[in-house]
């Protein structure tokens, strides 16, 4: 629980991060969404069996679209899916390949 | 136990998407987003403020060689834009004398709110301010610089904070027509701005018999009712014509730096 609340001030401060800072640093017209890399590195390193990564994700998705133009809810089915899909694949085919520590 | 494990997954899932489509169809959203940037205003605008030096610096360093040649430009051009101002300063006092003859009042200026920019979202074209509703914004009012240079219109209203959707943004269509620093010129060529995003403007349904060159000033018209009428939009940089089109395109040069942007007047 603790983890989870560190993590949610975390990404919150990444949100806000991301749209008054970085932002001024486009590259090609789009600024780099630390964001989707972080949910990505989250659940990607994260061990498979655990949840954590998707609730982060969800949560992630809710501050995106706190920030940004639009209805709630888009950025936090599109996070929570690319979640999933990442937990799915490193559950059925990368597990046994690999040692988690955390 | 697979199944039941799907099956409880595409439940929460299902349960989830209806719960967003709900409360989107409600004010809550809105709600929310207010109590979010209230609560992290502070911290933005520091976030802010911070980007836009270092940004300012990288900036700086990559384009001092442009600065040399722009400086000698701006000053040929500053030099350019003093005789005209005295000419216009002479214009401008006939003009006093000659509405104090005809007894005709000034024009009434616009009711202006000054705000700060505190986000913006580039791949959007939109961009947050710290006024809202509390101060009176309504949906579609203009939003321009100091210089009267449009920039977009209220999108989006919060209590304490707005939306901005800018002239760039692809919703974005209104009327305008072609303004020239030409003696004589007295031709109205007129079309409608679109936005393209990432910042684009292009001039489309302007008939093909009418001359437009590169250069030529847009402003706004008042025809569509909600931007007031002379508002600098860009320059035109690219005229496209094709014979099988019975209008002429061409690309706009907006005149607002998004970079730049700091503080913006809605006009009530």
């Amino acid at each position: 629980m603790k983890k989870i609340l560190i993590l949610i001030i975390l990404f919150y401060i990444l949100t806000l991060f991301q749209a008054s800072f970085l932002i001024h640093f486009p590259i090609f017209g789009k600024a780099p969404n630390l964001i989707l890399i972080a949910v990505f590195a989250l659940n990607f390193l994260e061990n498979p069996r655990k949840n954590t990564g998707i609730y982060i994700a969800g949560i992630s998705g809710f501050f995106w679209d706190i920030f940004s133009k639009g209805f709630i809810g888009f950025h936090i089915l599109v996070l929570v899916a690319i979640a999933l899909c990442i937990k799915i694949i490193l559950r059925n085919y990368l597990t046994p390949l690999i040692r988690y520590r955390f | 136990m697979k199944i039941s494990a799907k099956l409880k997954i595409g439940i929460t899932l299902f349960l989830l998407i209806a719960f967003l489509v709900f409360l989107n169809l409600t004010i809550i959203p809105n709600k929310i987003k207010n109590f979010f940037y209230l609560i992290s205003s502070p911290i933005q605008k520091s976030l802010w403020g911070a980007g836009d030096k270092v940004s300012d610096f990288f900036e700086l360093i990559s384009e001092i060689k442009k600065l040399k040649k722009e400086n000698e430009e701006l000053k040929l051009k500053i030099q350019e834009l003093l005789a005209k101002n005295a000419k216009m300063f002479e214009l401008e006092k006939e003009n006093k004398i000659l509405r104090e003859a005809l007894e005709i009042g000034l024009e009434k200026e616009f009711g202006l709110i000054l705000a700060e920019v505190i986000g913006k979202d580039i791949s959007q074209d939109s961009i947050l301010i710290n006024k809202g509703k509390k101060d009176g914004l309504n949906n579609n009012l203009p939003v321009i610089t100091q210089q009267k240079i449009l920039v977009g219109r209220v999108g989006e209203i919060y209590e304490n904070f707005s939306r901005i959707i800018l002239a760039s943004n692809k919703e974005s269509a209104f009327n305008a027509q072609i303004s020239r620093d030409e003696e004589g010129f007295a031709d109205e060529i007129s079309g409608v701005v679109k936005g393209r995003g990432n910042f684009q403007l292009f001039l489309d349904l302007v008939p093909k018999e009418k001359e437009i060159k590169e250069g030529d000033r847009v402003i706004t018209t008042s025809l569509g009712g909600i931007f007031p009428k002379g508002l600098l939009v860009g320059q035109i940089q690219k005229v496209k014509k094709s014979d099988i089109e019975p209008f002429q395109q061409a690309e706009i040069k907006p005149s607002f730096d998004i970079k730049e942007l700091e503080t913006v007047f809605i006009i009530k």
